[in-house]
């Protein structure tokens, strides 16, 4: 090598380090407060350090979760802001450079826990780890994989299901070659997974664990997935109705024999308002008959306004996880729903305002008032709030709020939904409509109040099943005594409006339809929509089902895709999304 | 092989750092064609069939303004448009920098995109122009524009004399004069804020000027109408010729005794532009009245700078649409006997029909004749008076039915004179007659639903939808 050439490779190298270093951003330098893999994993403070990890990493997800499961149904729809690819996803013209159809990021958090579930098998074979903690951390990350593969199966339909540890998500090259099993035998395999795990209880870890602490305004008991709930959907998704029932059971009567009696007659319970904290969760007037007296800032808006150690949003979550205004990344909903501190590029489609709308209230109100709850009118066009509710007003610098996930509203449609398939569609109408007690107490009334003789007739405040079932509530009570579910109310009752025909106590196909109902009025924008849709399309084997309602949204938004997507998604191999790797 | 690596090597870090720091803001748009060499002065007096114009701009010191930075659009007219300019506004240089100025914008403007394509820009005397295809205003556009370095030049084949707005040509018409002196005189005095001294404030925060402070007229036309001298608005407005006018009047003054005249000149003006060509049979006034056109009856049409104004021999009004039916709204009184707004329901409900509708109902406040006041204005004129009010709907606790009653008040004796009792049933979703309601005088009716005299819950409820005041004509 000669010296001009020298010179040339001195100025090439140069250049490159220069080019390097041009647009370098402080995140690609090596955080002091991470871990290096040669040292992690010493004792159980990592594997709560894992745990932890992992479910910061999981926390980004929420916005493709979101976008994937709402844009796709019938209940979001586009801003004029949305780019090209989210105007895809909400028409289901998805192409494959669509960044919202990549998988990866799931993927990412399942390598990620995978590794950590294989670390913790090293920890517990090494006496690293008591048996206690492996089962408990163990169990925690197996079933929030579960969750991710739910989600993924939903989406994506056949899927490779990888439950091996890889270092590096660059290294899924080969990955690609991974077999990939239909959605139906992931069903299985998750079910097996998830209901070996070792510790399946409500909460993943008890009082007095490291991981259930209070901090920064928050609690931390509930930022972990709930198992009997995922467990609970796996068998619904599968066609086990009454495995299904049982786990959504077991979260329902968690708190029975609870010592504080709020919690044991509130929490999870759907109930009527008795003016205190713990049951503060139904659609209120301060006047009766005056829509401009709706409560904005209490009632049925606390479950997503108040913080993760509130009483009232303790009685309605279960799995929910804060963020905070302070540290990264801040509540990503904000950017993609608000129209003021945000991008503005989703909002509620026509179908999902008119949902509401149809809706009548007890008071004579026409139209049902979560709609009013759940979104706001702006300049802009209506903008959906559920998602970036927090307990201090949203702006520039407080981007604050939650990923609310599992909670009482979205389980007692799930129970109901099990229940009806499985042949108590009554029970399922009670959890729907008026509750328990309303539903089967056949007693005495006096001046329209439930008034029993006798003992059996306030043994009619309860359904009629042994007391092992799945589908028994005690809802009896009476000047002296007061049974777990006495104050149950019905989703539709809490939320004021009248309750929807007795004949579909015994119509188990139109029950499922107006459960989905009940689902875009309750749960909209929470990001179930979609899985619901294709769930119940699956399961009555009606493409149609599905199709229509999708149809609807884009008709009503004009979009010229509309029939052609209709006719796309008649055939079921078109709900889901191409599965690459890129 | 190793030097292939190298280079490839070499390659990629070129093309990351030529691309990584990539900057949207360094794309721009441009417009083609830009002579930068020259200024917008330099063009116009480089041509030759504008030196007229030219001789306008430096006589007026608009010269300064167009070899200056900052960008304008010329419209020139040719000399030959120039030769029949006004000797009026040739000779007064008032009138001559006026017109000039009436030539430029500011900003370099694009010309209209299709025939059809209407542009409409700010001048520099404050008027706005519009450009439609190829025209600016009555002018056509000759050529194609040249852009310079300041700016753009359209060369026009006739000179675009500054026009009036709607307001000052009423203010010099002679077509209308009795109208017009009307209108004119409409003003009141008032404080001139800008310029009167502030010698303190008062304990609501509002400013306490010194003793006789500068006043400045305003007419009330501009607030209450339409304020015809606002140049970015357009209008349509009529001035009726004297007899016209006169037939008019009288025909309201039955109605509104002294007061015929305001009623009808607060329905002369629509918003909009309506060129003869497409001017509808009834166009809707501010104030939303049916205004009936005949073009038959059009005398002349002058195009003004903010809108157009007809000259009209004829204009029939319908008395019914001067003298119109109204309702007064449960929802929106006007206050109440006192605080009882933990009882006041403002309700939005669904009637029979299926059709929604908001109404108040006052429930169960313990006051025995507590009453909501409405106010509103009536015409001097007999109304047969009908009230909706619905109780027992959904959700609704006054199912029994109960007693309410309408007071008026009476400018003569001062006091409110019993004028209807309503026993209102349950789910009646129709209109009630109350009775006829002469009124004493034309102007303000004062109106209150009373309360049953009893303190007891549903008994004293009030619940109204509206009331309907319809007049019964002639």
């Amino acid at each position: 090598m000669d010296f001009n050439k020298k010179v040339i490779a001195l100025l090439a190298v140069a250049l490159i380090a220069t080019g390097s270093w041009s647009c370098k951003k402080l995140t690609d330098e090596v955080p002091e407060d991470k871990l290096d893999i040669t040292n992690a994993y010493r004792n159980v403070g990592d594997a709560d350090a894992a745990v932890i990890g992992a479910y910061g990493q999981f926390l980004g997800l929420e916005k493709l979760y979101i976008l994937q499961n709402e844009l796709r149904g019938d209940l979001v729809d586009v801003t004029g802001n949305a780019d090209v690819y989210l105007k895809q996803l909400s028409n289901h013209t998805t192409s494959k450079d669509n960044p919202y159809i990549d998988p990866r990021p799931y993927y990412t958090v399942i390598l990620n826990i995978n590794d950590a579930l294989k670390n913790f098998n090293l920890m517990l074979a090494d006496h690293r780890m008591s048996v206690d903690d492996y089962n408990k951390h163990y169990s925690d990350l197996g079933a929030l994989r579960s969750f991710i593969y739910l989600q993924l199966g939903a989406q994506y339909g056949s899927i490779p299901y990888i439950t091996d540890p890889v270092e590096k998500v660059e290294d899924v090259k080969n990955l690609s070659l991974y077999p990939r099993i239909s959605f139906d035998e992931l069903l299985t395999r998750l079910i097996d997974f998830t209901e070996k795990l070792p510790y399946k209880e409500v909460y993943s870890y008890p009082t007095g664990n490291a991981l259930n602490v209070a901090i920064d305004g928050q609690n931390t008991q509930k930022i972990f997935i709930c198992k009997p709930f995922i467990l609970g959907d796996l068998y619904l998704w599968k066609g086990n109705y009454l495995k299904a029932a049982e786990n959504y059971a077991k979260v329902m009567n968690i708190e029975n024999s609870n010592t504080n009696i709020n919690i044991q007659f509130d929490a999870y319970k759907v109930v009527y308002a008795l003016g205190g904290a713990y049951n503060d969760l139904i659609v209120r007037y301060t006047r009766a008959q005056d829509e401009g007296a709706l409560v904005t800032d209490g009632g049925w808006r606390n479950m997503f306004i108040q913080p993760t150690n509130n009483i009232t949003w303790n009685s309605e979550f279960f799995w929910g996880i804060p963020y905070n205004p302070s540290y990264k990344p801040g509540n990503p909903m904000v950017d993609v729903c608000s129209s003021l501190y945000g991008k503005y590029l989703i909002k509620p489609s026509k179908v999902a305002i008119d949902n509401w709308n149809a809706q009548r209230q007890y008071s004579g109100i026409p139209y049902d008032a979560r709609g009013r709850l759940s979104y706001e009118t702006s300049a802009a066009g209506p903008v959906i709030t559920k998602l970036t509710d927090n307990n201090t007003v949203l702006s520039s610098f407080n981007k604050g709020g939650k990923w609310g996930i599992y909670r009482a509203g979205l389980l007692h449609l799930r129970f109901a939904e099990a229940a009806n398939r499985d042949g108590q569609s009554k029970l399922g109408w009670a959890f729907l409509n008026i509750g328990i007690q309303d539903t089967y107490y056949t007693g005495t009334y006096l001046s329209g109040a439930k008034s029993p003789v006798s003992t059996a007739e306030i043994n009619t405040m309860q359904t009629p099943y042994p007391t092992t079932s799945p589908y028994y509530f005690d809802a009896r009570s009476n000047s002296d005594y007061k049974s777990p579910w006495y104050r149950n109310t019905g989703i539709r009752n809490r939320a004021n409006v009248r309750a929807i025909d007795v004949s579909f106590q015994t119509d188990m196909l139109g029950l499922e339809g107006k459960l989905i109902d009940e689902d875009a009025l309750e749960l909209a924008f929470e990001g179930n929509r979609w899985p619901d849709l294709v769930r119940v399309a699956r399961r009555q084997n009606n493409p149609a089902f599905l199709a229509e309602k999708v149809y609807q949204k884009l008709l009503k938004a004009g979009d010229p895709n509309a029939t052609a997507t209709r006719a796309k998604l008649m055939d079921p191999a078109n709900w889901y999304l191409p599965f690459d790797w890129k | 092989m190793r030097k292939n690596i190298l280079h490839t090597i070499l390659l990629l870090g070129i093309v990351l750092w030529l691309g990584g720091c990539k900057n949207a803001m360094e794309e721009h748009t441009a417009i083609v064609n830009v002579d930068n060499t020259t200024d917008l002065l330099q063009k116009i007096a480089g041509q030759a069939n504008l030196s007229k114009f030219t001789e306008y701009v430096r006589s007026t010191g608009y010269d300064k303004l167009l070899s200056s930075s900052q960008t304008y659009t010329v419209w020139a007219p040719t000399n030959d448009a120039l030769a029949t300019l006004d000797a009026a506004i040739v000779s007064d240089p008032l009138k001559l920098k006026d017109f000039v100025a009436n030539h430029i914008g500011l900003t370099a403007t694009t010309a209209p995109k299709g025939i059809a394509d209407t542009v409409r820009v700010l001048l520099q005397n404050k008027k706005y122009a519009t450009m439609i295809g190829a025209t600016f205003e009555e002018a056509a556009v000759v050529g194609t524009p040249a852009f310079v370095k300041n700016g753009a030049l359209y060369v026009i084949d006739k000179a675009v004399p500054t026009k009036l707005n709607v307001w000052d040509f009423m203010l010099n018409s002679t077509d209308a004069p009795t109208q017009t002196n009307y209108i004119a005189n409409l003003s009141t005095q008032v404080i001139d804020t800008a310029n009167a001294t502030i010698i303190g404030y008062n304990a609501l925060g509002n400013p306490i000027f010194a003793p006789n402070p500068p006043m400045v007229s305003r007419n009330t036309y501009w607030n209450s109408v339409a304020d015809l001298r606002t140049e970015n608005q357009q209008y349509t407005f009529f001035m009726l010729q004297d007899a016209t006018f006169t037939t008019e009047r009288n025909r309201l003054e039955p109605f509104y005794p002294n007061g015929g005249a305001f009623i009808l000149v607060r329905d002369l003006v629509a918003k909009g532009l309506y060129t003869l060509d497409k001017l509808p049979d009834t166009l809707i006034s501010t104030r939303g009245v049916k205004i009936p056109i005949k073009k038959s009856a059009i005398v002349k049409s002058y195009r003004a700078s903010n809108g157009i104004v007809y000259v009209m021999n004829a204009m029939p009004f319908r008395t019914k649409d001067k003298v119109p039916t109204f309702k007064i709204e449960g929802e929106l009184p006007s206050g109440f006997r006192s605080d009882r707004s933990g009882n006041t329901l403002y309700r939005l409900k669904l009637d029979d029909k299926g059709l929604p509708y908001k109404d108040i109902e006052v429930y169960n406040h313990g006051i025995a004749e507590y009453y909501v006041q409405y106010l509103s204005t009536v015409a001097n004129v007999k109304y047969k008076v009908y009230a909706r009010a619905i109780s027992g709907s959904p959700g609704d606790a006054q199912v029994a039915n109960f007693t309410q009653r309408y007071f008026i008040f009476n400018p003569t004796t001062l006091v409110y004179d019993v004028f209807a009792t309503q026993i209102v049933t349950p789910l009646n979703y129709t209109e009630v007659y109350l009775g006829d309601y002469t009124p004493q005088q034309y102007g303000l009716l004062q109106l209150r639903l009373i309360a049953a005299n009893v303190t007891s819950v549903n008994q004293n409820t009030l619940i109204l939808d509206y009331l309907r005041f319809e007049p019964i004509l002639p």
